[in-house]
């Protein structure tokens, strides 16, 4: 690579960022696909490799399922009473309906629902809100299913391998949700990208295009990320549960 | 006295949080068959707006300084 063609990329993902601050809306993410309006070859092959990328992406993921599974399986951790799960899953489905209704006040303020562009823009909005309220409710599911992140209920559980399966909970929900919550945020990503379509087409407006391709992207290697992340973050809990086990030694039979 | 009141309250208290956990289970298989049944879709569609970009883009090949 050149001095030209990398002082080229900066200066693209400059202006990149530049409409990110002017949308406010684009993230960092979504300014890495900048490259795929720019025109030219390097538009071109850019928006060429999306195709393949989502498709291997999704090849993973699927091949990444069973490892999944078999992670949370062979990780269990236990909880002497189910009480305190069930008391975050109240309160985790509180705040999903705090959260949808401050949305709601939120789109109110925004639009002014007396233009029928306004209005049509509120219900696009209200639709997505509503969509992600019912995926955190599924979420908040969990919480009261326990045993369906190999949570067990073991009277003998000690305070402290209670604490790590309450810490150890937040990872296990993304995995064992995983192809749930890899199709919601393709399905997100793919109502932003049609969107996208139609305000770039038509008013010339980039950040919901890219943020699309980026949800996109995500929602295709989100399996594999949710793999990872508990891969190198739970090691630190399997030591602790480690060092617990040992007064258990010898006493088990 | 004040306990018949507390008492109902609980009550009522139980009545919500097992409402939650119902429509939470609800949201949750219902959740799974829509995704799982659209999914196939949702990708097609991803790939022809794709498809249309990269269209899209192939008509400004030359345009880019």
């Amino acid at each position: 690579m050149s001095e030209e063609d990398i002082s080229e990329f900066l200066a693209q993902f400059g202006e990149a960022q530049e409409i990110a601050s002017i949308s406010g809306e684009m993230s960092f993410l979504s300014a890495l696909f900048y490259p795929v309006l720019t025109g030219g070859w390097s538009g071109f092959f850019a928006s060429l490799a999306l195709i393949p990328a989502l498709l291997i992406g999704l090849n993973f993921s699927d091949k990444i399922k069973n490892a999944n599974n078999e992670l949370i399986d062979a990780n269990p951790t236990s909880i002497s009473n189910p009480i305190i799960l069930k008391i975050f899953g109240f309160l985790f489905f509180i705040l999903v309906v705090i959260n949808f209704f401050s949305a709601v006040r939120e789109l109110v303020q925004i639009y002014y629902l007396i233009y029928f562009e306004e209005l049509l823009l509120f219900i696009k909005d209200l639709l997505i809100q509503i969509f992600l309220t019912i995926v955190g409710f599924a979420i908040a599911s969990l919480y009261f299913q326990p045993e369906r992140v190999n949570i067990t209920v073991d009277k003998s559980s000690t305070v402290a391998e209670d604490l790590i399966a309450l810490l150890t909970f937040g990872l296990k929900v993304p995995l064992a949700l995983a192809t749930m919550l890899s199709q919601t945020i393709i399905f997100y990503g793919v109502y932003l990208l049609f969107f996208g379509f139609i305000s770039f087409f038509i008013g010339g407006a980039e950040g919901q295009l890219l943020d699309g391709i980026a949800t996109l992207m995500v929602g295709a290697f989100a399996p594999l990320v949710f793999y990872l992340l508990f891969l190198f973050l739970f090691p630190i809990f399997n030591l602790y549960l480690a060092i617990l086990h040992i007064p258990k030694i010898g006493k088990d039979n | 006295m004040m306990d018949k009141y507390l008492d109902m309250i609980n009550i009522k208290i139980d009545v919500v949080f097992s409402f939650i956990e119902k429509v939470s289970a609800f949201c949750f298989d219902k959740l799974s068959v829509l995704l799982t049944k659209a999914n196939s879709w949702v990708i097609a569609i991803a790939v022809v707006l794709l498809i249309i970009l990269t269209i899209d883009a192939a008509f400004y090949i030359g345009d880019a300084s």
